[in-house]
């Protein structure tokens, strides 16, 4: 009898640990996604401040790393990858982490220069939390 | 006893069972809830793209407008919205960035519609919340614009006149000059010449207004056209362009005026989210 006891209290121990542990699993998350989506709203202000203020018709890699460094709050990173129909391909900021979320989005833009429109481009813009 | 402990142990089990059922169902809950909210995050993400791409295809139309037509658009108060332009001008460099942009941003994005038309022939604008139109009648870059109120809702005109390489001999008023809507005109030239005139007028009358050029043939128009539901055309019969801003005067609506393109001019498509969105070029 004590051993069917013991057998019994084995069992539900044993299945509510199975069952904390599923729910562990279903309830384990491991940044919130809405920081990554207030991330790719903040990505995509700065790659249009950089539109706005005329750095990326410079289409050049250290003003436009200039620029985008005044932008990106200290705790975030971001990548540009931008390439035109003209044929430029640019490469701006840090390296793409290989592990961790982080956000993606791509904008257009028209190249002005001498008072004229000279190129049309894409931004692609990865941004995501350092560390 | 025996029976007892039984009892109990039956009465464990079955606790334990209904316990577990009930945080498993808990759990599924939950799951299905992060599910939704997966969903919904997904939704908004592609929201977020969708706006991302709306908005920077706006900007590159602006861009475009404001650097390839050298058009002008100032709004500084709540009530009164600047237009101004050279006319006649080149087209050919506005249309042709216009044709390369469009096929730009459909030819790298599929979900990206533009709808050019009407904006490369009569680069239209229609002004807000009182829906008057500005439009090139006789394509953009010929000699004339028009301004069509409706309901007669402007409350003022005032028309300035640049020549810059030409010297303006006159400004003669002809038509109406009495009524309740004051409009004014002011011609300067490289010289510095001045002619300025300023009358009240009647929207519902005829008013022509002519501003001759010296040692030239042709002369420069201002008209209100009352057959044409009160329109306000202005024309450079001259080959030389003269830039011309007309400053229009609204009452006060509650919301702030501002010049757009017309509607669904740029239109982004993501079937797979069922995402549409629609709209136009806001220039101020």
């Amino acid at each position: 009898m004590g051993f069917v006891f013991s057998m019994d209290i084995i069992i539900a121990v044993g299945f509510a640990l199975l069952l904390l542990i599923i729910a562990q699993g279903f309830l384990s998350v491991s940044e919130d996604p809405s920081s990554l989506l207030q991330a790719g709203r903040m990505g995509s202000d700065i790659v249009a401040a950089l539109d706005h203020q005329g750095a990326l018709d410079t289409l050049d890699e250290d003003e436009i790393a200039d620029a985008l460094e005044e932008l990106v709050p200290g705790n975030y990173r971001m990548r540009l990858e931008i390439i035109t129909e003209g044929g430029e391909g640019l490469e701006i900021g840090e390296e793409i982490p290989a592990a961790g979320e982080l956000f993606s989005g791509r904008r257009v833009f028209a190249v002005t220069d001498g008072g004229e429109i000279a190129d049309y481009g894409i931004v692609q813009y990865y941004i995501w939390v350092n560390g | 006893m025996g029976e007892m402990m039984a009892k109990q142990g039956m009465l464990f089990t079955a606790g334990m069972v209904i316990l577990g059922t009930i945080t498993l169902a808990l759990v599924l809950m939950v799951a299905e809830q992060r599910q939704q909210a997966a969903v919904q995050l997904t939704a908004l993400f592609g929201a977020d793209r969708q706006h991302d791409l709306f908005t920077s295809i706006e900007a590159g139309l602006r861009e475009i407008i404001l650097v390839e037509s050298k058009m002008e658009f100032n709004a500084s108060n709540a009530t009164t919205i600047t237009i101004g332009e050279s006319i006649p001008s080149n087209a050919d460099s506005f249309r042709e960035a216009m044709a390369d942009f469009e096929g730009f941003v459909e030819g790298h994005f599929s979900e990206a519609q533009l709808n050019l038309i009407d904006v490369q022939d009569n680069l239209p604008f229609f002004i807000w919340p009182y829906n008057v139109s500005f439009t090139h009648p006789s394509q953009y870059g010929q000699d004339r614009f028009t301004i069509t109120p409706t309901a007669l809702n402007v409350k003022s005109y005032d028309i300035f006149i640049d020549s810059s390489g030409m010297e303006i001999e006159s400004l003669t008023w002809g038509g109406s000059k009495n009524g309740n809507v004051p409009m004014s005109v002011r011609a300067v030239d490289y010289l510095g010449n001045e002619f300025v005139e300023a009358h009240q007028v009647d929207l519902t009358k005829n008013v022509a207004i002519t501003i001759e050029f010296a040692d030239e043939d042709d002369e420069l128009l201002v008209q209100i056209r009352p057959n044409e539901l009160g329109t306000l055309r202005i024309e450079n019969h001259e080959e030389e362009s003269v830039f011309v801003a007309v400053t229009i005067g609204f009452p006060l609506m509650g919301e702030p005026v501002s010049a757009t393109l017309p509607p669904d001019t740029i239109r982004i498509n993501y079937s797979s989210m069922g995402i549409e969105h629609r709209g136009t070029v806001r220039m101020v």
